[in-house]
């Protein structure tokens, strides 16, 4: 088979995204958002989000084509997040995708979201070595994977254990009185602030916990440390140096985030580190990872920054590899799954 | 209710209530996919239509020696039902519209409703009473979907609905049917037999008690979806698109949710004022 043409489709949270790549190459991504209309209640709400994702659809999907200036018929195979994600959400894409797939006689690949935004990266930095390592940050995950094969064999090395990194962000700019979502504000402020300012703890770096879990993190204690240290600072009647707070806040996570992911490419003997995930846009950790990179003589491969959020690509991409591995598709009655596991590629 | 956006998008030659290219998708309480005229598929558990609904609809067209590239038209439900499982069903009936280039048509299922309550008991010797049809949809967390109907004007002129389409509880809708019928006596002058009709109107008999107490209103339950009659529940979901597109009322294909999303706003924290 020449290389093989696949529209991803992606509705887990609160993005309806559409796109088409060739091989390694994007012809068309397009995303819809639903993030203003959650923005007054401080987070996503299913099912406002749900009730974008059906009304987006067929939109998407219709200009991600159109942009490609192709056919449906013209497309190998249709890839879909089944999971993890929001139910409801996740419920209105692979609906819409098994009806395009059985009307276009198209196979059809249930795919995990997550895997997918390690995937992405090979439109910019071609295919994965063969042992890779591969760093997982977002809003709901955060994860270190051995990847030998990403159409067949994935391994979680580490994950948290409490909040992901994008929660703890998240906490603390609602804290801070940030509007949602907070993250890119907590980056901004960061940028212009003293990283040590403030002690912060940095999760299962240390001691008998840090020995015990290597590749693991844990941010509550972050996250607590920073809201005692706001809280203090108001009863005494002081003014909070927020640009500070962040950048001790982002200094800590990207830390703790590029430490363990180096520590993990020594144990794997690998020289290459995949970063994916819509918290990969965080500059301070971007910053951090070449540098630590650098140091270890790791290779690190972060996609572009529009290809850090929920997307269409991501998808499309992980099913290229699905059909160039040759793998069969899912079967017609696979269901979506909130809660898949990481190292579950496939429905 | 009752926008109209134009027209539909491809011609209407396969609007005919036999044509066997139309296809009924309903996910309003279980899921209904057929044919009409031909058997359709049924399932009754709500939380399977990712799973079930795109292999029943396969299933279908396979037994009926079609393929997807036949499909002429396409009749979805549009409600009003609870939230996910509907928007299943009008997200697959829009996504196969638009790989087929199929004619799509939505629905509401409490028009179809009151005419199959209608046609069943029109002839029961209602003693010249004025027949009015409640049809309801259960909408779960002890509330129903609802809308009232008149006489209807005959099999081809759409229906003739006295309320608005709404979602209340039992005992709220039975309050505003009843002064409705009790306006409707006095302009008519003779007793009105009112049929109940749909999912949860057998389920909260005891709760249509304000109608019951009235003497002149004679009140008929019918529990049950009309999408479960197997030889004439898709017909009638197309035949009533099918008139209402004659007549130029094609509503827009979104879901008839009715009730406001669930929305819980996170705990208020306490904040520093800070501009960002
Ligand atoms: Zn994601």
């Amino acid at each position: 088979m020449s290389e093989p043409l696949v529209l991803g489709i992606e509705s887990t949270c609160d993005e309806t995204a559409a796109a088409l790549v060739q091989g390694n190459r994007l012809l068309s991504n397009v995303v819809a958002s639903s993030m203003n209309e959650h923005a007054r209640y401080g987070g996503v709400i299913p099912e406002i989000a749900s009730r974008a994702h059906a009304e987006s659809f067929v939109p998407v999907v219709s200009k991600a084509l159109k942009d490609a200036d192709m056919d449906l018929s013209q497309v190998d195979a249709i890839a879909v997040s089944a999971g993890p994600g929001l139910a409801g959400c996740l419920a209105v894409g692979v609906s819409g995708a098994k009806a395009l797939a059985w009307a276009a006689k198209k196979p059809l690949y249930g795919i995990n979201h997550v895997i997918g935004h390690i995937a992405v990266t090979q439109l910019q930095f071609g295919p994965f070595p063969q042992n890779a390592l591969a760093l997982i940050v977002s809003g709901g995950h955060t994860s270190l994977l051995h990847v030998d094969d990403l159409a067949r064999s994935v391994q979680v090395v580490g994950t948290t254990l409490d909040d992901a990194a994008g929660e703890c962000f998240d906490k603390i700019a609602r804290l801070l009185g940030f509007p949602y979502p907070g993250g890119p504000h907590i980056d901004r402020h960061a940028r212009l602030g003293d990283p040590h300012a403030i002690a912060v703890p940095q999760g299962l770096t240390k001691g008998r916990a840090g020995a015990e879990h290597p590749y693991d993190f844990s941010f509550s204690g972050v996250k607590t440390a920073v809201a005692r240290w706001v809280e203090r600072r108001q009863q005494a009647g002081l003014d909070i140096p927020v640009d500070d707070v962040c950048a001790s806040l982002a200094g800590s996570v990207a830390t703790v985030l590029s430490r363990k992911a180096m520590a993990a490419c020594h144990r794997f003997d690998t020289d290459t580190l995949i970063v994916g995930g819509g918290f990969s846009a965080n500059s301070q950790l971007r910053g951090k990872l070449q540098e630590f990179g650098d140091q270890e003589g790791v290779k690190v491969r972060i996609p572009k920054i529009n290809l850090c959020t929920d997307n269409g690509a991501m998808v499309a991409m992980l099913g290229v590899n699905l059909v160039q591995a040759g793998l069969p598709p899912s079967a017609p009655d696979f269901s979506i799954d909130s809660a898949m596991p990481m190292d579950r590629i496939l429905m | 209710m009752g926008q109209e956006n134009g027209s539909a998008e491809k011609g209407d030659d396969g609007m005919s209530g036999t044509d066997t290219s139309l296809l009924v998708i309903d996910t309003s309480y279980g899921s209904t996919v057929g044919l009409p005229g031909r058997e359709p598929c049924i399932e009754t558990d709500s939380r399977s239509h990712v799973e079930r609904l795109q292999v029943n609809i396969a299933k279908v067209m396979d037994q009926a020696g079609l393929s997807a590239d036949d499909l002429r038209t396409i009749v979805v439900g549009l409600g009003p039902a609870p939230f996910t499982g509907l928007r299943a069903g009008i997200v697959t009936a829009k996504a196969l519209a638009f790989a087929t280039g199929a004619c799509l048509l939505g629905q509401d299922i409490l028009e179809p409703q009151a005419r199959y309550a209608y046609s069943r008991f029109k002839r029961q010797g209602q003693d010249h009473a004025r027949l009015l049809v409640l049809a309801v949809n259960d909408a779960r967390r002890r509330q129903l979907y609802y809308r009232l109907f008149d006489d209807f004007g005959g099999a081809e002129a759409p229906a003739r609905p006295l309320t608005e389409m709404g979602i209340d509880y039992p005992a709220a809708i039975g309050e505003k049917i009843a002064a409705i019928a009790e306006e409707r006596e006095s302009v008519d002058q003779g007793p009105v037999a009112l049929v109940i009709s749909g999912h949860g109107a057998g389920r909260y008999a005891d709760q249509w008690e304000r109608l019951d107490q009235h003497s002149d209103i004679r009140v008929m339950l019918d529990e049950g979806s009309f999408l479960e009659d197997r030889t004439r529940g898709t017909g009638l979901m197309a035949a009533c698109a099918s008139i209402r597109a004659q007549h130029g009322l094609i509503d827009p294909v979104e879901p008839l949710y009715l009730r406001r999303p669930d929305v819980s706003v996170p705990n208020p924290l306490k904040h520093v004022a800070v501009q960002s």
